[in-house]
């Protein structure tokens, strides 16, 4: 019997393993050497074209947390996440609660038409906005105009075209936050709702006294996990800010830094620098978000 | 569960209207791509805009499917996209089973080892990644192009916590018929996981046919654009001609539409479910 088992157990390692290592070494080469990489990278002097490279301490940090650049890249990610995740997260709330309560019938159609926006890739979505956006022939100038106003440039003022990008990242990530606050919502016990009827409460009141503390796990947990999405806001500013409408300033942002310092000016060191930046912001927020989690 | 006949009050009224105000912010550019798509160049630049296409107008897309390269963008995205989803969900359902139904060494250290590259952006390090490819002399191939995304830690994850659900008795009373583990990978695991499966294909399809960075990098051939890098082109090629641009955002839809017009349900709670577990 004894021997069976361990023949068992046996054949059972060998089939972990003939799985597991082949896998872990795709890890390896994919995962774990970019990510070494990048953290030793950023103490060296290291050209993409260029062989060759010398060690220089914290020369590359110096360098981007001085460079201009990078702190306007810094600042325009951080407005962009904020007001993306902000607007997204409100509405997300909103369009879940509606959904949830159906004061009309036909929510479920709803629901998906709102989500739909959540599976239309980035390019397409922001080239459709930027359409709408245009300066000559876009709707949005052509109703501005029709209500008094003048014609706004919205895609060649650096200011002013972080606002299509915020609507074109909200527009996109609404659905998906709808879909996760009406999941928490749906596992909020009736019970709550029902005795708070019977003490008299009014909707709003049990919007404030069951519904929003109940959902605040989740809320913390979308609030982190929207930022981190933003934070890596690339093809949006991009997409947005380039071509022929486009006066060919790139909007700027963190992720976009580390694609110029690396593709264009050939600096591997200075992107693994910003990299290792990036790294660590993500990897406090997810952290913030797992201990979130725990809590729950 | 309908409350058709319940009394709607002022509020519910003021909140509804909110609703479908979002409800046309929402569509509204989905929309506004459609019908323009169907204009004539003259129609579009015209002001005061037309709603509808006074004649609906196929140039756009024909201009678009006969174009040099369109629909060579479109076939490379398919290729990526198909190859990404076969080879990753092929590694997370065998991975899920090891890390699901086995014990054995250092398995917690593996699993936090994955743990971690979840929590690292894959921006961060696409410099090294760049690199390495390169060296396989991979820069503007489909080999290139899909090797990133070939494992995804998401779903090992994903498939350990389905795969988790299978009761271990079923297992073990196999086993003591004297079956194999791949034969219970093949007949036992693999059919109750068909559900996770599909979905994990829909999820993993749908974020590869909607990725620019990597492409950008890895592709300056324009026979081995993706449809993304190929829509982006389109702005200068067509020089302000949103028709031809909408007709191609259009196209580029299509694949994304179907499997949420078929799996819709499936997509929009499992992506719900999946975000609240992480």
């Amino acid at each position: 019997m004894n021997a069976l088992i361990n023949r068992q157990k046996k054949s059972d390692l060998i089939f972990v393993f003939s799985i597991l290592i082949p896998i872990m070494a795709l890890f390896t080469v994919i995962r774990f050497i970019p990510i070494a990489q990048t953290i030793v990278t950023s103490f060296y002097n290291k050209s993409m074209i260029r062989p060759g490279a010398t060690f220089i301490g914290l020369e590359n940090y110096k360098y981007v947390f001085n460079d201009h650049e990078f702190l306007r890249s810094c600042t325009n990610t951080v407005f962009i996440a904020v007001f993306s995740m902000f607007l997204s997260i409100v509405f997300g709330l909103f369009l879940a609660v509606e959904v949830n309560r159906a004061p009309i019938g036909g929510m479920k159609v709803y629901q998906a038409l709102f989500f739909l926006p959540v599976i239309v890739s980035m390019v397409p979505s922001t080239l459709m906005w930027k359409m709408l956006f245009d300066y000559n022939f876009g709707v949005i100038n052509y109703i501005i105009e029709a209500l008094g106003g003048h014609s706004v440039d919205w895609i060649n003022n650096a200011k002013i075209v972080r606002w299509p990008i915020i609507i074109v990242s909200f527009w996109k990530e609404t659905g998906y936050n709808m879909m996760i606050f009406y999941v928490g919502l749906k596992s909020i016990s009736r019970e709550l709702y029902e005795s708070a009827e019977l003490d008299g409460a009014n909707g709003w009141r049990q919007f404030r006294s069951i519904t929003v503390p109940q959902l605040k796990p989740i809320t913390l947990f979308v609030l982190v996990v929207s930022f981190i999405k933003f934070v890596k806001v690339f093809t949006q500013a991009v997409v947005m800010t380039s071509g022929s409408q486009s006066s060919g300033n790139i909007m700027k942002t963190i992720v976009y830094y580390i694609y110029q310092q690396g593709f264009s000016l050939h600096s591997m060191g200075r992107a693994s620098a910003a990299s290792v930046i990036l790294l660590v912001a993500v990897f406090l927020l997810t952290w913030l978000q797992m201990n979130i989690g725990k809590e729950r | 569960m309908h409350r058709t006949a319940k009394h709607l009050t002022a509020v519910d009224y003021l909140l509804l209207l909110v609703f479908f105000v979002l409800l046309i912010f929402t569509l509204f550019p989905l929309f506004w791509m459609l019908v323009t798509g169907f204009k004539t160049p003259a129609e579009i630049n015209r002001v005061p805009p037309t709603v509808f296409p006074r004649n609906w107008f196929w140039g756009n897309f024909t201009k678009i499917l006969t174009d040099q390269f369109f629909p060579r963008y479109f076939l490379n995205s398919i290729v990526v996209s198909v190859c990404v989803t076969a080879i990753a969900v092929f590694g997370s359902t065998l991975m899920g089973y090891v890390f699901a139904k086995f014990r054995f060494p250092l398995k917690n250290v593996f699993f936090y080892l994955i743990l971690l590259t979840i929590m690292v952006p894959f921006e961060a390090t696409v410099v090294p990644l760049y690199l390495i490819v390169r060296s396989m002399k991979a820069i503007n191939t489909y080999w290139g192009l899909i090797f990133p995304s070939i494992i995804s830690s998401f779903g090992i994850f994903f498939m350990r916590q389905n795969m988790e659900q299978i009761p271990d008795s079923l297992l073990e009373a196999a086993k003591i018929d004297g079956a194999g583990n791949f034969y219970i990978l093949r007949k036992i695991i693999f059919p109750l996981s068909l559900s996770a499966i599909s979905v994990l294909s829909i999820l993993l399809f749908l974020i590869e046919w909607s990725d620019y960075f990597w492409p950008l990098l890895i592709s300056t051939k324009k026979e081995m654009f993706v449809l993304e890098i190929g829509l982006t082109l389109l702005q200068d090629e067509y020089i302000t001609d949103y028709g031809v641009m909408m007709a191609g955002c259009g196209v580029a839809l299509i694949p994304p539409l179907i499997l949420f017009i078929c799996f819709r349900r499936n997509i929009m709670e499992s992506i719900a479910m999946t975000g609240i577990k992480g």
